[in-house]
């Protein structure tokens, strides 16, 4: 049983009233659905919006047809529910800036080894991703989707509802916009 | 290949999604365009940027607070804004403009009401002081609007008499 077999299975038995099923695709899709957030709104209302998102695929699960698959929509209803939180507050900021200097509240970043290169790391993530938030909403929405979460062209048109034409012409613009901005950064520092 | 058409294959090349013979035919452009070939190390130096770029994860205790809001049911569509909650939800500037209004409707109303009130102690003769009986006033036999002759007055006439039997 592949992926979304599992997902539809456990989709059934949610539907039937099973919470653990439902707990189960919660836990499988949690990182992505907050990590969405994390980049669309930032640290002070990501989870807010990442429980609201599966609280509303939990209320419309009976709505939910199997195309394109569960990961796609989830994914929607993930970068759909951080837009309308951006509406609500248009000045959200992903980057803290304290007394001790800019930082971001990460509370976990996969992947990480060694102090040096960890500090070194920090630093460049930093500035990516103060890059990716002065991004306009479409461009960010794709950049976090293909760079972060790692969703092929096809996962992302399927999750947008756009061709793959736009999926790739928006990345191309991200990547060229992230280019400038990165270079900006670094004439700066 | 032309500068155009290579500048829009760089991403998807940076990213290994080219077919082999448009892959082919970039790299041979890249070979002999140190315009492009710039542009392809900038983009790959973006790529790299982008790796860096932390791949956050859910809270610890996420998933057992969502379930705990489904099941107690925060699940449950949100309660609309209510029957006046389109009036909350006005500017300022309009809210005032409703207030205005309802004031000039009661004012208008009041004063009505004392011309009927006046009127009708002038027609019971009660004088311009209003030394009429209310009561007297508020009769319903001031409202009766029936013509003589008409079928309300046989209806009434009728309904009248069978009462006295």
């Amino acid at each position: 049983m592949d992926g979304r077999e599992r997902d539809l299975l456990l989709i059934e038995k949610s539907r039937a009233g099973d919470e653990a099923a439902f707990e189960a695709l919660v836990l499988k899709y949690q990182d992505r659905v907050y990590g969405i957030c994390r980049y669309m709104l930032g640290p002070a209302d990501a989870e807010d919006a990442a429980q609201e998102t599966f609280i509303k695929a939990y209320r419309n699960l009976a709505g939910f047809t199997p195309a394109p698959s569960f990961s796609a929509w989830i994914t929607r209803i993930a970068v759909n529910t951080s837009l309308d939180y951006r509406r609500k507050h248009p000045h959200l900021s992903l980057i803290r800036t304290t007394p001790e200097g800019t930082e971001y509240a990460h509370d976990e970043a996969s992947g990480t080894p060694g102090p040096e290169s960890r500090l070194e790391s920090k630093r460049t993530g930093l500035a990516v991703t103060a890059a990716i938030e002065r991004l306009s909403e479409k461009l960010r929405v794709v950049i976090v989707l293909n760079a972060v979460e790692g969703l092929s062209y096809e996962e992302i048109s399927a999750a947008l509802e756009i061709s793959i034409g736009t999926v790739k012409s928006r990345l191309s613009r991200a990547k060229e916009e992230l280019k400038r901005l990165l270079a900006s950064t670094r004439e700066q520092m | 290949m032309d500068c155009v058409r290579a500048r829009k294959l760089l991403s998807e090349h940076v990213d290994g999604l080219l077919d082999r013979e448009a892959g082919a035919a970039l790299v041979d452009h890249l070979g002999s365009c140190a315009d492009c070939a710039q542009e392809l190390n900038a983009l790959l130096r973006v790529r790299s940027a982008l790796k860096s770029a932390p791949g956050f994860k859910a809270p610890a205790g996420f998933s057992s607070r969502v379930m705990e809001r489904i099941r107690t049911g925060e699940n449950a569509p949100a309660a609309g804004p209510g029957l006046f909650g389109w009036l909350w939800s006005m500017p300022m500037h309009l809210k005032l403009a409703e207030a205005a209004a309802v004031i000039v409707v009661t004012a208008m109303g009041v004063y009505s009401a004392g011309f009927l009130s006046a009127r009708l102690l002038n027609v019971n003769g009660a004088g311009e002081q209003g030394e009429g009986n209310l009561l007297a006033l508020a009769s319903l036999d001031e409202l009766d609007t029936v013509p003589p002759g008409s079928m309300g007055d046989m209806y009434l006439s009728i309904k009248e008499n069978g009462n006295e039997q």
